[in-house]
Formats: structure tokens, C-alpha cells, sequence
């Protein structure tokens, strides 16, 4: 990779515009910004496409473009299940059976956070508290994972590694600017920017790939003829065995069906269920009519980002064959890089020589940081709030100091600033895949914790906060028990099993060393819900629970 | 079967429900994001 193709005059025109508009922004939200609850959830400037981008792009980090672009490259079409579950589950599943009912109880209770909203429903400080902790334990170590990647990227692409350090700095100072002054308007504001930015970017991406590879049709049988014609060694692809092709499904249950199914497909979509910063953007709308109407836009900027993504990430094998007779893999690997560099490295080369290319290279780029720097404000509002807001509240509640929930604006800001600070922090100490890990471990944990218990609660008129609780310690013994003693690629993250055993995980020839620790904890968080549900349910018929449910 | 040059129904079911997720969230929200809102609201207690 170079920056041989990247224009830095017109890149850096772009950027300084783009900043001072992210800053203007940042300006809007602080003018707005009145009280607490306009501070958390901004319902006095909420719109359907506000909603619609902000959730889009809060959804999408940069890796779902070039993480998830990349592994379409050298993985086939096969991705395309990706794009149909990030719209089935995050738009469609998210929006018709836990939208509504988020917002309408959210309201209803004056909840104004995602740890509130389960808090008050079931009259529990300790799920407020629980919640709250693992926001703030388990977050900055994803915002950490999401600014360190794009800044990677961004200086790798651009060829200014050496200054890796003042980049990061620059991006973080500008998100904490904004997110610290404009709260969740500025936040909400600024996405809907950046997600226009990536649909314009994106959306020429694909147009370009088109008319360089003849068309759709025609792009796909050259992929399919590139297949039968010239592969003789798998390993080289950066595949595995029962990969037939890019234009083609996987052997059922194959080493790479496994790969793909239960690693890409499966891992990516349920987590975004329980995520705290998306639940807070149902809690923003003005209206249940809002919330349909953000569908629209929503599902059209999600499949126009992802779906372009991973149609160019499988198609680039045509156009770098053509070029350098090699496939995206064996020409990526080539050159020293690593899967994430397909994408840039596809996009610095088919603009290369264009009209306008050099424009559109540092459109990519500003995507890119848009794609990055979205889901890491929504991040630092949510982690902000949960310190600034739940915890402080809860203490100064058990203090006797305070009856209702902290209206302090600054507090939510101060702990903003310093949990930014933690995460810059973060980025310099933990190692890529640790990191990595514990963002998939955070997603992981949230939805075997929290998924049963926050259905119920939206579902129930008389929320069990005993049957919650059962659901959420199960769920999170079983999660972290499976993800520590089981599961091989999350076990190094905390090598508990290896201290008390000698060896990584418990059974290391077995399929369950590979099986995500979700597969397991979220069933059996479901079926605790649900049993526990059914005793206390019919132990209060009979008369043996006396006491009330809240508390 | 052939679908803008792909024959495996697994890539083209992919592609197919992709686009059909898109029409149905187009569709719920053109149909039900019309005169409701406002009554909502009102029982919310804005």
C-alpha cells in the first residue's frame, strides 16, 4: 500500500471541511442542548431521517466496509447473508418487536438510558447497576478497537504512519469536542452527515466497479470463470476446504461453511439487539410513526453501504486478476497486507487515472473516518451517560442525597472526557487481538445476559424481576464460562483455564473449542427466563410469594 | 436458474432477500408511518 494514488491536498481540503462542519454541528447540539434528558436522548430535534442515519450509521462501524468488504474478497458471495441479516435483524427484527415498545415504555418511565430503561421496568437498581458496570467495563475496550482500526487504516492507506499518533489524537479530540458539548443532538446531527458521506462514497464505488468490470452480469461470469479455470490450490485463496467458488455457497458443514456460517453470519447479528447505544436511538424518537417511517431510509442506506461492500469486495478478484494475475488474496498478501486492505487498496487503484479519481479516493477515505468516528461518539455518549448518569444516580440514591435520577449535565460530560481519555489509553496498551476479542466478548456477553430479560420487560405488563435476574446471572455465568474455559479464541483474552488446567481450553480437539460462546449462554439464558418465569409466575397463583415484584 | 449470471440459489436467495427486506421496510414504512403518530403522542402524554 502507498499513497501513490492519494491526492493530500484535495484529501485534506475535504477533511478540513468536513471538520469544521462536525464542529458546527457540535455547536447546534450544545445550543439545544437545555437540559439533561435533551443532553441524553434529544427528542426535541429528532427526525425520521435523523433516527433512520443515525441508527445506520452507528450500526455500521468502518469494519463492516472494509473488515467485512475484505472477507467478501477472499470468502465469495457468500457475505450477501451478512447483508440480508444485518437488514433482518438490525432493522427489521430491532425495529418492529423492540423499537416500539422501547420507546413507549421508555417514555412512559422517564428512562432516558438503556441501563434506566431496564432498571425501571423492573423496579431494580441492581439491573440498572449490572448494566451500567458492563457499559462501562467492557465499552471503551470496543470504542478502543473501532478508533484503532480506523486510524490504522486511514494512516496506512494514506502513507502517514508516522504520524499515527497525532491522527488518533486529532480524531479523538474532535469526537470528544463534539459528543462532550452537543450530547446526543450533536451525536445524532453529526451521524446523519457522516452516513450521507458514506452513501455518496459507497454508492461510487459500485457504480465505478460496474463500468470498469462490463456490468453486473458480466463482472459475475468472469468471477465464475475465474474459478473453474485457473484454482488449483485453496490455501493460497486464504480459504479452506469446500470453498467452491465466490459465486457460490460453501459444502454444507465443511471447515469453511463452519468459517463462514458461524463466525460471520451467526456472531454479527443477534448482538445488535441488546446494544445500548442503538436501544437509545428508539428512545429518541418523537413518535411510533417516526420509528416506521425510519425504516425507509434506514434499510436503503444499509443495503446500498453493505451490500456494495460486499458485492466490490468478491468482484475485486476480477479486476486485480485482469491486472495483476492474481486473486484479491494472493495479490493483498503479495504486497505485505492483510485481509482490511483489500477494499482501500481496490478503491486507490480502479479510481487511479479516472476523472475525477483522485476525488472520489478521498471521498473513500473520509467514509472511512465517517464509518469509524459515528459508531465511537455513539459509544462515548452511551459509556458518558452510564457513568455520568446511571451509576452516579444510583449512588447518590443509596447515599439518601437524591430521590429521582441526576440531572447534571456536566457530569455526564466529565465522564465523557474521561473515559475518551481511557480509550485513547487503550489504544496505545492492548494488543490488536485482544482487543478484537474483547469486542466480540462485549457483544457476546450483552446478548446472553441481557436479550431474554430486555424482551420481557418490553413485552410484559408485569415485568418478573426475580425471573430477569435468574436470566441475566445464568446468562452471563454460562457466556463468560464458555468464552474462558471452552472456547479457544476467547479463552487467551483471560487465560484462567490454562492457570488452573495447563492446557488453553477444557476439550481442545473438540468442535466446541471453535463454537462461539453465544451459541451456548443465549439458549440457556432464554430457557432460565422462561422456567423461572413459569415458578415465580405460579408460585405467586399458589401463594407462597408474598412480597410484591418491584422493588 | 440464472440470476444476472449467478446459478447458485444460496448467493441469489442472499441477494433476493436482501432486496425484499428492503421492500418490506419500504413498504411498512410508507404504510404505517402515516396519520397514527400524532394520536400516539397524545397518549404518551406529551
Amino acid at each position: 500500500m502507498a499513497n501513490e494514488g492519494i491526492d493530500l491536498t484535495i484529501f485534506g481540503v475535504m477533511a478540513a471541511i468536513f471538520i469544521v462542519i462536525t464542529l458546527f454541528l457540535g455547536w447546534y447540539g450544545y445550543k439545544n442542548t437545555r437540559n439533561n434528558e435533551e443532553f441524553l436522548l434529544g427528542r426535541n430535534k429528532t427526525s425520521p431521517m435523523i433516527i433512520a442515519l443515525s441508527y445506520g450509521a452507528t450500526f455500521l462501524s468502518a469494519s463492516a466496509v472494509i473488515g467485512f468488504g475484505g472477507q467478501a474478497a477472499v470468502h465469495g458471495m457468500s457475505l450477501l447473508w451478512l447483508c440480508f441479516l444485518n437488514l433482518f435483524v438490525g432493522l427489521i427484527v430491532a425495529f418492529l418487536i423492540f423499537a416500539r415498545p422501547t420507546r413507549r415504555k421508555g417514555r412512559a418511565l422517564g428512562a432516558s438510558t438503556f441501563a434506566d430503561l431496564l432498571g425501571k421496568v423492573y423496579g431494580s437498581k441492581g439491573i440498572r447497576a449490572f448494566t451500567a458496570i458492563l457499559i462501562i467495563v467492557m465499552m471503551p475496550i470496543y470504542a478502543a478497537a473501532v478508533l484503532k482500526g480506523g486510524v490504522n487504516s486511514l494512516a496506512v492507506i494514506t502513507g502517514l504512519t508516522e504520524y499515527y499518533d497525532y491522527i488518533l489524537l486529532l480524531l479523538a479530540i474532535i469526537v470528544a469536542i463534539y459528543v462532550v458539548y452537543g450530547g446526543i443532538i450533536a451525536v445524532m446531527y453529526n451521524d446523519a452527515l457522516q452516513a450521507g458521506i458514506m452513501f455518496i462514497g459507497m454508492a461510487a464505488i459500485l457504480v465505478v466497479t460496474f463500468v470498469t468490470l462490463g456490468g453486473f452480469t458480466n463482472a459475475v461470469g468472469d468471477l465464475d470463470g475465474l474459478w473453474n479455470s485457473s484454482i488449483t490450490d485453496l490455501g493460497s485463496l486464504g480459504v479452506l476446504e469446500g470453498f467452491n467458488g465466490w459465486t457460490n455457497f460453501s459444502d454444507f458443514g465443511s471447515a469453511e461453511w463452519l468459517t463462514v456460517v458461524t463466525t460471520f453470519l451467526l456472531g454479527v447479528g443477534i448482538g445488535a439487539l441488546t446494544q445500548p447505544q442503538l436501544a437509545v436511538r428508539f428512545m429518541s424518537a418523537k413518535s411510533d410513526r417516526d420509528l416506521n417511517k425510519s425504516l425507509i431510509i434506514g434499510s436503503i442506506f444499509m443495503i446500498v453501504i453493505v451490500g456494495s461492500a460486499y458485492t466490490v469486495g468478491a468482484l475485486s478478484n476480477v479486476y486485480f486478476y485482469d491486472e495483476t494475475g492474481m486473486t484479491s488474496y494472493e495479490y493483498i498478501t503479495s504486497i505485505g497486507l492483510g485481509t482490511d486492505f483489500i477494499i482501500p487498496q481496490y478503491i486507490l487503484e480502479v479510481f487511479h487515472g479516472i476523472t475525477f479519481g483522485d476525488v472520489f479516493i478521498s471521498l473513500f477515505l473520509l467514509s472511512l473516518i465517517c464509518a469509524a468516528i459515528s459508531t465511537i461518539s455513539a459509544l462515548m455518549h452511551t459509556i458518558g451517560a452510564a457513568g455520568g448518569y446511571d451509576l452516579y444516580t444510583l449512588y447518590k440514591n443509596r447515599k439518601g442525597h437524591l430521590s429521582g435520577d441526576s440531572q447534571s449535565v456536566n457530569l455526564n460530560r466529565v465522564c465523557t472526557v474521561v473515559i475518551m481519555v481511557l480509550t485513547v489509553v487503550y489504544c496505545y496498551l492492548m494488543p490488536n487481538d485482544i482487543i478484537a476479542k474483547a469486542t466480540s466478548v462485549f457483544m457476546g456477553m450483552t446478548a446472553a445476559a441481557l436479550l431474554p430479560a430486555y424482551f420481557h420487560g418490553m413485552y410484559s405488563d408485569r415485568p418478573c424481576k426475580k425471573a430477569a435476574l435468574w436470566s441475566i446471572g445464568v446468562g452471563t455465568f454460562v457466556y463468560l464460562f464458555f468464552a474462558l474455559f471452552i472456547n479457544k479464541g476467547t479463552s487467551i483474552f483471560l487465560p484462567i483455564c490454562d492457570l488452573l488446567t495447563g492446557q488453553a481450553v477444557l476439550f481442545p480437539d473438540s468442535f466446541l473449542a471453535s463454537t462461539d460462546a453465544l451459541i451456548f449462554a443465549l439458549p440457556v439464558s432464554i430457557v432460565v427466563m422462561a422456567v423461572a418465569l413459569a415458578y415465580f409466575r405460579h408460585t405467586e397463583k399458589t401463594g407462597q410469594v408474598a412480597e410484591p415484584e418491584s422493588s | 436458474m440464472d440470476f444476472f449470471g449467478l446459478t447458485d440459489p444460496w448467493i441469489i436467495g442472499g441477494y433476493v432477500l436482501s432486496i425484499l427486506s428492503v421492500v418490506f421496510c419500504c413498504a411498512y414504512g410508507l404504510l404505517r408511518g402515516g396519520s397514527e403518530g400524532e394520536e400516539e403522542d397524545a397518549e404518551d402524554g406529551e
